[in-house]
């Protein structure tokens, strides 16, 4: 934890010292202490100060030492390529072509039924049942999930559907 | 006294009149199957089960997320018995005793024992949050600008103490990050633009896709991230307890009933914390310490009553001053938000039987809960052995029409996704979530009202400090902030102890 530590209290510091200069630009009426840049200002200063904190407790127990250890070719390639970064990285695209291009692009059911059976795919979700091989589980449980999202909750509940 | 007898009798029709009391009903139960399977907890719960509530009426739709919220928490305790796996965080140390009783072939009776103690918990807790709240109101509505700021920061101080898994200095670090992302859009006092990174993000935030996205998205890319299959103990033996065994559930009630009201009255503390810290009370003070932790019926009893008596808890300072005590009840906020219901020191005036209607639709939620429960016992089973590979993708889908619903822009849609990323990422680097939910809501008041304050008194925090409430307020603020230094520097000195330990041990 503590090599993570280091990492995410560099990342706070630059972070801070972004909404700290952005703030100091901002344009104010009457005085700076009314203006839209002095609370972002104070909550800059704040998350830089516990950014410096953090980055001091990760480096006293051994943080740099051990981020040293793991940012080396082998380790960073071992993550790349486990099981779990895999995983997390396919669900994400997944999930950004789902809600970024195909919401809007297609109909809702179909972007929908699209986007859950790729998933089943992927995660190898759905297993043979009685006579119905997996893959055709998929599509059926896909489709149906979609109709009954959409008009579940346009008839049913009244919301608008993108 | 008559006067709030009267806003109390008032109360009733609005709970169960225009078929409420079925919705109610309806939404214990969806909130009960959701918080039971592993991986959707009772946030996640209230998060997608807002979408409901968009075309119901206000009251009804009070009902309805009271309803999930009451279901969601109890919900944990099945999987967390049956499975070993809490199905919500505050059911984790009910797991402690749940899981070694279902192995003795006491799995039924742990069930019954844990939904009476949370039945229990939840009616007396609410008793005491109706007599609390009037109080409480009067107290709060003489507080000024300063007062509210100082608040808000009180709220993400103690909340970012108390977040369990993490240090103090994590928990403040999310707050802060909250509140930046509050900060967004454009100012409530001059309009002045900030932060505005796309051109969506001009009115802000919008709070329910972003929290959507922190709970709902962030906790399926954590669940199917982890490839290990669900094992499940079928063998439940009796339902009703023995004797002795309903004395064991029951001793611990009045105990941790208080403390579960306390910790849910503290901002951002939650249902988690109140069973760890009642469980660890009983097990102090019990008589049979030895059983704890082994299958005890009193250790069950005490992490579900405490948990339980955090719903109403933390709808005292949630009512009162608009500050969640929990992160369901930061969901439970937005909701009444979206349903034109401002909860605040102003809230007794506007609607003076409103806290006797959250009141009593918890107590008939929590009656509710005990009979479903013990109609759902068996078939809970086979629920918890539901394929969350199957769930998943479809509880993504619903986090879509949930985001979009709130505005209908496609925007939405896309800013619950990069939040539910951020949510993931804070969450792998060990920043709680709690404290970025609270400093998100509180935020623009914390904004607002220092500025505000800062105005009233010509620029200067001097002549503030001759509010009484407000030096005790800061006085508040500082012993949080120092309990927490204090915290996080015996557990980074704990840290280094035990590296070097390693170390030695390994050369």
């Amino acid at each position: 934890m503590a090599a993570k530590d280091v990492a995410f209290s560099i990342a706070l510091i630059i972070f801070s010292i972004y909404i700290i200069v952005t703030s100091l630009g901002l344009k104010y009426n009457t005085s700076f202490i009314d203006g839209a840049g002095f609370f972002p200002l104070i909550v800059g200063c704040v998350l830089l100060l516990l950014g410096i904190v953090l980055l001091y407790v990760g480096i006293r127990c051994g943080g740099v030492k051990r981020l040293q250890e793991i940012m080396n070719g082998s380790t960073i390639l071992a993550f790349i390529k486990s099981d779990e970064t895999v995983r997390v990285v396919v669900l994400v695209v997944m999930m950004v072509i789902y809600m970024y291009v195909l919401i809007g692009w297609l109909p809702f059911i179909a972007a929908t039924a699209i986007y859950i059976f790729v998933n089943y795919m992927y995660l190898g979700a759905c297993k043979k049942c009685w006579i119905i091989p997996g893959p055709v589980m998929a599509v059926i449980i896909s489709v149906v999930a979609a109709i009954a999202i959409y008009y579940g909750m346009k008839i049913g509940l009244g919301i608008t559907m993108p | 006294m008559a006067e709030q007898f009267g806003y109390f009798l008032s109360a009733f029709a609005p709970v169960f009149g225009d078929g409420n009391f079925l919705l109610i009903a309806l939404a214990v139960l969806l909130g009960l199957v959701v918080g039971a399977i592993p991986g959707l907890t009772g946030t996640m719960a209230l998060a997608l089960l807002i979408n409901f509530t968009y075309g119901l009426s206000q009251n009804a739709a009070v009902g309805f997320m009271l309803g999930c919220y009451v279901g969601a928490v109890s919900g944990g305790l099945f999987s967390a018995i049956m499975l070993n796996i809490p199905g919500t965080p505050n059911a984790a140390a009910t797991a402690l005793d749940g899981y070694p009783l279902a192995q003795q072939g006491k799995g039924g009776k742990a069930l019954f024992g844990g939904v009476v103690a949370s039945c229990s918990g939840t009616i007396v807790s609410c008793i005491i949050m109706m007599i609390a709240t009037p109080f409480i109101s009067s107290i709060a509505l003489r507080f000024g600008k300063w007062e509210l700021f100082l608040l808000a920061l009180f709220g993400i101080m103690i909340c970012g103490n108390l977040s369990v898994d993490s240090t103090p200095l994590k928990g403040w670090i999310g707050g802060f990050l909250g509140f930046f992302c509050a900060m967004i859009g454009v100012d409530s006092i001059y309009n002045g633009q900030r932060f505005i990174f796309v051109d969506g993000l001009t009115s802000g935030v919008t709070l329910i896709p972003a929290l959507i996205g922190m709970f709902g998205i962030a906790e399926v890319l954590t669940v199917l991230q982890d490839k290990t299959p669900v094992e499940i103990n079928r063998s439940m033996g009796s339902i009703f307890p023995d004797k002795e065994e309903f004395k064991e559930i029951m001793k611990p009630v009045p105990r941790s009933t208080l403390i579960g009201c306390g910790i849910g009255a503290i901002p951002g503390a939650g249902e988690d914390i109140a069973a760890w810290l009642s469980y660890s009370v009983g097990k102090s003070s019990s008589k049979h310490k030895e059983k704890f932790g082994k299958g005890s019926f009193e250790g069950l009893s005490c992490s579900e009553t405490a948990n339980n008596a955090c719903i109403a808890g933390a709808m005292i300072p949630m009512l009162t001053l608009a500050i969640p005590g929990s992160t369901q009840a930061a969901m439970f906020l937005a909701a009444l938000n979206l349903h034109g219901i401002q909860p605040g020191p102003m809230l007794t005036f506007n609607s003076p039987n409103f806290m006797y209607i959250v009141g009593i639709t918890i107590i008939f939620a929590a009656l509710v809960m005990l009979v479903l429960a013990f109609v759902l016992v068996k078939p809970m089973v086979f629920i918890l052995q539901m394929n969350r590979k199957i769930l998943m993708p479809i509880i993504v889908a619903l986090t879509v029409a949930g985001a979009y619903a709130s505005r209908s822009t496609i925007f939405d849609i896309k800013l619950m996704l990069v939040f539910g990323l951020i949510g993931f990422l804070l969450r792998k680097f060990g920043i709680p979530l709690a404290p970025v939910t609270l400093g998100l809501i509180l935020g623009g008041t914390a904004d607002e009202s220092f500025r505000m304050a800062l105005t009233q008194g010509g620029g200067s925090v001097i002549p503030l400090l001759s509010r009484w409430m407000g030096d005790i307020l800061i006085v508040v603020v500082l012993y949080t902030f120092i309990s927490g230094a204090r915290k996080t520097v015996r557990e980074t000195r704990a840290q280094l102890k035990a590296g070097k330990e390693a170390q030695q041990a390994s050369e």
